[in-house]
């Protein structure tokens, strides 16, 4: 029974070559999971929707209307309206491209320092190294969502506040994995190889640290968005993200609370988005896993 | 292992001094003057004088910072500037009520997570492992605070099975808990399953087979012993992530814990407040994961400890 499907993905593991040749060999891999396929064009959609929705949206997100206040979802409102008339369904189309902005944006931008970080502490190891994880150790020892708090606090609520309190938050998980990656790069014999060729330590990093070092960054990137995203929508629904009226869900579900009695559907189909959007990441997350990382696959 | 246990407690120094400088250099940054914020808008400059005078508000940083951890270190975390009455008396009652709120949730989500990730692993590739896998998928990736209210919604104002708000009461207790504990078990299956995997696929585990053993003592005695290593590194991550997702679960639900005090001083820029509950907070993580670190020896004889 299971032993034999066990043993089967073993061989399959031994035969594929860890290191992705090109865009369309990584394709290939990632046909073969459907459910990253399925999340892979949920997120695509989700851009397409994000970037061309809101020139189509029937209502504008914003405007109130407050003879109808406290509508279920209807024909004419497809979610519904929330306590002052603005439409559910508008207001969410609008959202998302904040929630994405602030998902890419966060994770890039924590990436762009975290990678480098990770980088110089495990190529160049020693008294570097020690000072460096010291550092990335305090940071950890903020949990969750409590280091982008803590800065949104000093910064103050805004959509690129956010994005950079979670962005921050982001650093030393990526320096962290970086630097393990770096280090398995760096005992790899064709290194010595070029380094004994003459190769200088910028171009071993850039020329055969990096592309050894980029599966790990995009897997686990693309799992940092859906963290991201859930601790941006945590932070605007505390009331310390993104202001009203700006239609992020986060803040939708905030507005939506106090309401629940009478209209839950206010706080429902926000919620509801940002389930979509974060189970996209996550699926497609786990199906790049297993497609870049075959050593990873379980 | 003493001598292990010893190391460890040396090494948590650095980290701790690391995180009361970040907290400590966070109160510096945040906008305004606290002895003015004390003192309110209209004060004159003498009393704003005065007031950071007695704060210590205009010694050198490293002064100041020396002051706050000699505080710290004798419970004086500061006085609340919206209460004015001494922080620990504000943040102990409730820090109590986030480390139940906490300790329960994790304890349901390893009892969750161990169990569904156990099936799905016996059972890979069956009806219930994939209902399982789409389940965690889920509750990894639902905002805890989105499925706080639709639970309250729900189980307390429809069906008035629970009280919607507050905490002690058994009834108060159990929606919080799932809120909080869902994420966590969805992890800790997730982990529990892959692991317990790569252990059943050992050529010792295969040996045991050979030899006869029953699959029961297979699964339970061979496998989930090894396979129970990484889990418990999740656990404890999850206990420092249940700790700050408790800001949301008690916000939703209006328990008086913790996070709900630091939420609240936020928005009224009691600075004193926020500092502890921050400070609190990840002092109890950091000192959870050496508990784990620890916890490891037991677990398995072959993790080098001087490592």
């Amino acid at each position: 029974m299971t032993n034999n499907q066990v043993e089967s993905n073993q061989t399959e593991e031994k035969v594929e070559n860890p290191k992705v040749k090109s865009i369309k060999d990584f394709y290939r891999r990632l046909k073969k999971n459907k459910a990253a396929l399925i999340g892979f064009y949920t997120i695509i959609l989700m851009i397409v929707v994000s970037i061309i929705g809101p020139y189509f949206t029937p209502y504008d997100p914003t405007s109130t209307n407050l003879p109808d206040r406290f509508q279920g979802p209807s024909a004419e409102y497809w979610f519904g309206t929330d306590h002052m008339g603005r439409d559910i369904f508008s207001r969410i189309i609008h959202g998302m491209s904040m929630t994405l902005f602030v998902g890419f944006a966060s994770v890039i931008l924590g990436a762009l320092v975290g990678i480098p970080i990770g980088i110089v502490s495990g190529y160049y190891g020693g008294r570097v190294d020690s000072i460096i994880m010291r550092f990335i150790d305090i940071l950890l020892a903020f949990p969750g969502i409590l280091l982008a708090l803590a800065i949104v606090s000093i910064l103050g609520g805004s959509l690129i506040n956010v994005t950079i309190a979670v962005a921050i938050y982001a650093v030393p998980g990526f320096a962290r994995i970086i630097r393990g990656s770096t280090l398995a790069a760096k005992k790899l014999e064709y290194v010595d190889a070029i380094r004994a060729l003459g190769a200088g330590d910028r171009r071993i990093i850039f020329k055969h640290i990096m592309p050894n070092v980029l599966s790990p960054v995009i897997v686990n990137a693309t799992l940092y968005i859906a963290t991201a995203i859930l601790t941006a929508a945590g932070l605007s629904f505390l009331g310390m993200g993104v202001q009203p009226p700006d239609p992020e869900w986060g803040a939708m579900l905030n507005d939506g609370r106090g309401y629940m009695n009478d209209a839950v559907h206010i706080t429902f189909f926000p919620g509801l988005f940002i389930v979509i959007v974060v189970l996209a990441f996550n699926i497609f997350g786990d199906g790049l896993r297993d497609a870049l990382d075959p050593k990873m696959k379980k | 292992m003493t001598v292990f246990i010893i190391r460890r407690l040396f090494q948590l120094i650095p980290v701790l001094i690391g995180v009361t400088i970040l907290v400590f250099l966070m109160m510096h940054a945040t906008p305004g003057n606290p002895a003015q914020l004390m003192a309110g808008e209209n004060a004159p400059p003498e009393t704003v004088e005065l007031i950071e005078e007695r704060l210590g508000l205009n010694d050198p940083l490293p002064v100041q910072y020396f002051d706050y951890v000699t505080g710290v270190i004798q419970g004086d975390l500061g006085t609340s500037m919206r209460y004015n009455t001494p922080v620990i008396d504000e943040v102990a009652p409730r820090f109590l009520v986030t480390i139940e709120l906490a300790v329960y949730a994790t304890i349901l989500s390893i009892f969750l997570g161990l169990i569904a990730g156990i099936i799905s692993a016996v059972r890979q590739y069956s009806v219930a492992d994939v209902s399982i896998m789409i389940i965690a998928l889920f509750g990894l990736s639902m905002p805890n605070f989105w499925l706080g209210l639709m639970l309250m919604q729900y189980f307390a104002v429809n069906l008035g099975w629970f009280p919607p708000t507050g905490w002690g009461s058994p009834g108060q207790v159990i929606l919080p808990v799932i809120t909080l504990g869902t994420a966590g078990a969805a992890i800790i299956a997730r982990m529990t399953r892959s692991s317990m995997l790569e252990v059943i696929s050992q050529d010792y585990i295969r040996t045991a087979r050979a030899k006869g053993v029953k699959e029961r003592i297979i699964v339970y005695k061979h496998a989930l012993k090894n396979a129970l290593i990484p889990v418990v590194t999740v656990i404890g991550l999850q206990f420092g992530a249940l700790l700050a997702g408790a800001v949301l679960t008690e916000e939703v639900f209006a328990i008086n814990g913790l996070g709900r005090l630091l939420v609240d001083s936020i928005n009224n820029r009691d600075f004193p407040v926020v500092q502890a509950c921050i400070l609190i907070i990840s002092v109890v993580f950091v000192v959870v994961n050496l508990l784990v670190d620890i916890s490891y020896k037991f677990l398995n004889k072959r993790i080098d400890l001087n490592d």
